[in-house]
């Protein structure tokens, strides 16, 4: 489902997602006037055209999960617009948000705690039609069940299960079939697939793209596996700390990373036959700075090996490649 | 690493464990032999419920209700770790065999400092004074590449990120300067970037205390950077094992086949991911004959009707060995 950015010119995207800003307060003990504030989300803007997957990569804390939050609103956020098919999605409320979520839904990463222990598999799927009304007999009801239940492969005859009768596998089937049932335009995948073993993985990777040939549907697909984002994304967003430090096409990423922390990222990732760096100079020293006090300048200059004075005190905007469009990132390398 | 004068410091021999539940007597682990080598680093790979975290509990003498040991031996330096007693496997564990665990905040105390639990740790096995434990702690807290030590040795475990409090886990474990050191998914919890840390210690580590190792991890990629040698683990049993270059170049269980063609590769273009069919049979519902042909695809009659044995792959290969009666067919592949 490549589009190459020419035919992106004359496409709109169908969610659009301008300067998202999620910041969370909290205070110091009762006594205290001083709140403190974490920057979350800081500044994250992208746009998702129809039939694409974007991935959104980063280490955990980096602000990927808030973003989807975001956007789907189950969080509402600080600030930023949020446009679903050319409507002012962040600002809906009560009935009209209710109507404007039929089209964009959420797979979560824990599939048993996203489903509820004490409902039926039907009425997990349906649970969705349900809320919005959008069935009139019966009868129709359970032929959307059907249709979805078949399209995810999941045996008709477990709809009157529970949860807790199946493997993690097939309870992902039940949370993307869930997801499908009213025929989204946009999916939010936060991590799909990291509970579940790697024979498991392949399986609904499989069906995802699957669905996607079939429905046409779009994905972000959060995940921290690199490995995953590279076998199914067609844009990828590499965050850290709550901002974006590079964004372009799959292969802009993996063949040409240009941020150190991508490249970093991408030299982490152990795989077979790959051997461990003899040197420890080859790793990124220490750990994720704390959101609570982040650093000044560029959020990743404490563990760049490139860090310059300039690094300390500004912040790199997001800036194009030159000679790559569509590939971005910010630092002053 | 084939010398025959290397001696085996762990040999385990027809090991079997059973969980008595109400469901029947359900098998954990039936007939795992392993030997370990002096200095090497065995991996031990497999998917969530083969048996791989019980293997390190049944070393460990951990094996608790409603799980017990049924039969086989554990053979630590020659000595039996299943029929020592209580008192005697006190001294053992932490001492000469010790182990990292999964999440290292459930394995600490979150109201004592970092520092002095790895002092008790010290004061349990040796006879010093306490002012030496805990200059030993502290120096300990340093070659596990902590900054600023001093600090870090009054902290306690909540004040540290994820991968600080792996490395405080780690010093404890390896304060004794153990002979065996089982990692049970060390790294699953952490992120890529510490992980590739967290992995780089560990052997540093083992050279320097000469610690032979059993290192457990799902993870494929992670078992490839770690190991000498490799043992594939499915429902309790170890179908395969190897060196770690034979085990990736030439996979002779239908098991190992799948699961290495399951991980999306960072080199390769394919649309769509190999799967395994079906998933992991539950203990109480085992097929009769091989565990794997509920979901193998070169399953035969005769799979169905009796549990194969580990047997050696190719008399060139005397370390190779395999649990399938159709591993020529699969060998045969290889070679074309």
């Amino acid at each position: 489902m490549e589009t190459t950015i020419s035919e992106r010119k004359n496409t709109e995207p169908i969610l659009r997602v301008e300067h998202l800003k999620k910041y969370y307060t909290y205070g110091n003990g009762f006594l205290s006037h001083r709140k403190t504030v974490i920057k979350a989300v800081d500044d994250v803007s992208l746009s998702l055209y129809p039939g694409e997957t974007l991935a959104i990569v980063g280490e955990s804390g980096c602000g990927k999960s808030t973003t989807a939050k975001s956007i789907i609103r189950i969080t509402d956020p600080t600030e930023g617009t949020i446009t679903l098919h050319g409507k002012d999605f962040g600002k809906l409320s009560g009935k009209e948000l209710k109507s404007a979520r039929q089209k964009i839904k959420m797979i979560f990463q824990d599939p048993y705690s996203a489903l509820n222990p004490r409902m039926t598999v039907r009425d997990i799927i349906a649970e969705p039609i349900d809320i919005s009304g959008s069935y009139r007999t019966q009868a129709e009801r359970e032929e959307k069940i059907l249709e979805a239940c078949d399209m995810v492969g999941l045996n008709r005859d477990y709809l009157d299960r529970y949860p807790h009768e199946f493997s993690g596998g097939q309870r992902q089937r039940i949370g993307i079939a869930r997801a499908i049932i009213e025929k989204p335009d946009v999916i939010l995948c936060d991590e799909p697939v990291s509970a579940l073993d790697v024979s498991i993985q392949a399986k609904v990777i499989n069906l995802l793209k699957e669905l996607q040939d079939k429905l046409g549907v779009s994905y972000i697909f959060i995940s921290h596996d690199l490995s995953v984002v590279r076998h199914v994304a067609d844009r990828v967003m590499v965050m850290y700390l709550g901002h974006v430090v590079e964004e372009g096409s799959r292969d802009d990423i993996f063949n040409s990373p240009k941020h150190p922390y991508t490249r970093i990222l991408l030299d982490s990732i152990p795989s077979i036959g790959k051997e461990m760096p003899e040197d420890e100079q080859q790793l990124i020293a220490g750990d994720l700075p704390s959101p609570e006090n982040p650093p000044s300048g560029c959020c990743f200059h404490t563990r760049c090996p490139h860090c310059s004075e300039q690094c300390r005190n500004t912040a790199p905007a997001l800036t194009e490649v030159p000679g790559q469009p569509g590939h971005r990132m910010a630092c002053f390398c | 690493m084939s010398e025959n004068t290397e001696k085996n410091i762990l040999e385990i021999r027809d090991l079997n464990v059973d969980l008595f539940t109400e469901r029947g007597v359900l098998p954990v682990l039936s007939h795992i032999n392993l030997n370990l080598k002096e200095g090497e680093i065995l991996g031990v790979v497999g998917e969530s419920g083969c048996g791989k975290s019980m293997l390190a509990s049944a070393i460990m003498g951990l094996v608790d209700k409603p799980g017990k040991i049924t039969g086989g031996e554990i053979l630590f330096d020659s000595e039996d770790l299943v029929s020592a007693g209580k008192k005697r496997l006190q001294e053992i564990r932490g001492n000469a065999i010790s182990m990292i665990f999964q999440e290292p905040m459930t394995s600490l105390n979150p109201l004592m400092s970092c520092g002095k639990q790895i002092t008790e740790a010290i004061l349990a096995h040796k006879k010093i004074s306490r002012k030496e434990a805990s200059s030993q702690a502290l120096e300990m807290i340093r070659s596990v590449g902590i900054p600023m030590p001093e600090k870090i040795f009054d902290a306690i475990p909540s004040r540290l990120s994820g991968g600080m409090r792996q490395r405080i886990m780690i010093a404890m474990a390896l304060c004794l300067k153990p002979r065996l050191l089982i990692c049970d998914e060390p790294t699953t919890a952490l992120d890529v970037t510490v992980q590739a840390q967290i992995l780089y210690l560990i052997k540093k580590l083992r050279k320097e205390f000469k610690t032979t190792v059993i290192f457990i991890s799902h993870d494929m990629g992670v078992i490839s950077q770690m190991s000498d040698r490799v043992a594939v683990m499915y429902a309790g049993q170890v179908v395969e094992i190897a060196d770690k270059k034979d085990i990736f170049s030439m996979p002779s269980h239908p098991y190992t086949v799948g699961l290495e063609a399951a991980i999306p590769k960072m080199d390769s273009d394919t649309d769509k991911l190999e799967s395994i069919p079906g998933s992991v049979p539950m203990l109480y519902e085992l097929p009769e004959g091989c565990l794997f042909s509920t979901r193998c695809s070169h399953c035969t009659d005769q799979c169905k009707l009796k549990r194969p044995e580990l047997t050696i792959l190719d008399e060139a290969y005397p370390d190779h060995l395999v649990r399938c009666i159709n591993k020529d067919c699969l060998a045969v592949q290889h070679s074309s």
